[in-house]
């Protein structure tokens, strides 16, 4: 290697450190040149370190050494060599307090303190602020998604409803529809009811009223008579006490009844009546 | 000097305090002058300091100086950490192309340091502006040869020349003083 190129990544090395196809380039011709190229070396170091002494000397403020002299009296017989300082200068990066292994960081100027602790203030009281207003922004949002989530509801509702009452209308307006007038037996005095048949859409509706909740496994069950035979028409649970209307699945049973009926009846209904008798029709 | 280094190696708390009273004018003025913040230049010391504790061990008086043991320390760490800052190195870098400011030296430098100090001061101030901010450039910013020749518009071979002219300048300072 010719002694430029040496000298140059001698102070290449010195000033900035070297690639590792450079390094490994530079350490081989150090070794080849020996004790020559040690002592070029070293004067090369001395030379560029001495541009340090180019700075203007400067005192740091004397609680720098302070706190460096009680640091070493409480923690410093760490870990000595590159290991330590490593695992001194991480624990640095990792406070916001202290300095490596623990010394304190740089006092901060008074003002910059009474800076700090405005900006700081400020940021919380901020903070707070906004803070303060998203809480109310989150209750404005709860309260719109209720009242939102209510109006759905009740459109929801009032769609079912419609639809109901536009199947009603149906029903009751048909031509080819019977009604069936049902009264309460002496179980029962003040319930009555009205079924709308409508053999066109095979479609039957009836309506309760005053007929009381029942007990779990138990339900009330329409009979068509016919010819003194009941036949089971539709089982039915009001939920809203007193009133109930029930859309029949099968029309089948109440064409050409004579009369209707509702008894009490376990659960989930049966083939024959067994139970009080609470409703009773005549075709009107 | 070399003897103090030893005693750090050895873990002597009160030879830390005579070595840092010695030593810190030059550590925290070269700090100061590569990072240009004082409250930083502060932290990084504290780090330097500690370095120096637990590397004494590591010291070979057979490589360099005492004087180059620290400084070579204490420029490492300012250069990381004008290299994380990019803030610091904005601030720095707004001087770029202005030689530092080189002070002659004072009737009172007597002792070693200071002598040499002199002979640096004089060295740079005997070489051309060019040569100057190239090597400060160098020096106290990190920046590269490619670096220094884009910065100053200037080829890259004409920077290697400046700075190795520089520096053998400097060899020639200090070996007069040996």
């Amino acid at each position: 290697m010719e002694n430029d190129r040496f000298e140059e990544l001698s102070w290449s090395f010195l000033l900035w450190g070297l690639s590792d196809p450079e390094q490994a380039e530079w350490e081989a011709e150090l070794e080849r040149r020996g004790e020559a190229g040690r002592v070029e070396l070293a004067r090369m170091r001395e030379a560029v370190a001495s541009l340090a002494l180019a700075a203007p000397p400067a005192q740091a403020r004397s609680g720098l050494r302070e706190r460096l002299l009680a640091w070493l009296e409480t923690a410093g017989e760490g870990v000595a060599g590159p290991a330590g300082f490593a695992a001194d200068a991480a624990r640095l990066r990792r406070s916001s307090t202290t300095g490596p292994a623990g010394v304190p960081r740089v006092p901060r100027r008074p003002w910059e303190w009474i800076a700090a602790a405005a900006i700081a203030a400020g940021l919380a009281g901020l903070l707070a602020v906004w803070n303060v207003g998203l809480r109310d922004e989150l209750k404005n949002v709860r309260a719109q998604l209720a009242e939102a989530e209510r109006r759905l509801a009740t459109a929801d509702s009032a769609r079912v409803e419609l639809e109901a009452a536009r199947r009603d209308l149906e029903a009751l307006g048909s031509p080819a529809a019977s009604v069936h007038t049902l009264v309460g037996t002496a179980e029962r005095p003040a319930a009555r009811a009205r079924v709308f048949v409508d053999p066109a859409t095979r479609r039957a509706i009836l309506f309760v009223y005053d007929l009381p909740v029942l007990p779990p496994q138990t339900v009330y069950e329409l009979w068509a008579i016919k010819g003194g035979k009941p036949v089971a028409a539709g089982t039915f649970s009001p939920t809203d006490p007193g009133r109930a209307r029930v859309e029949l699945e099968d029309v089948a049973p109440l064409q050409g009844a004579d009369a209707l009926a509702v008894t009490v009846e376990p659960a989930p209904g049966g083939t024959a009546p067994t139970g009080k008798l609470v409703l009773s029709s005549a075709r009107s | 000097m070399e003897a103090l280094i030893a005693r750090l190696a050895a873990r002597d708390t009160r030879a830390f305090a005579s070595f840092y009273d010695r030593t810190v004018g030059f550590v925290f003025g070269l700090l100061l002058r590569i990072l240009g913040d004082r409250d930083v230049a502060e932290e990084v010391a504290q780090e330097v300091y500690l370095q120096l504790w637990r590397t004494a061990g590591t010291f070979d008086a057979g490589r360099s100086s005492p004087l180059a043991w620290i400084a070579t320390i204490a420029r490492s760490r300012a250069i990381d950490r004008l290299r994380a800052d990019a803030s610091l190195r904005n601030a720095v870098h707004a001087l770029a192309g202005q030689p530092g400011r080189v002070e002659p030296p004072t009737p009172e430098e007597e002792t070693s340091l200071r002598e040499r100090r002199a002979r640096v001061l004089e060295a740079l101030r005997s070489l051309p502006a060019e040569h100057r901010v190239a090597i400060e450039l160098a020096f106290f910013e990190g920046l590269s040869h490619s670096e220094i020749a884009r910065k100053t518009a200037t080829p890259l071979g004409t920077v290697k020349t400046r700075i190795r002219a520089a520096i053998a300048r400097l060899e020639q300072a200090l070996d007069s003083l040996r």
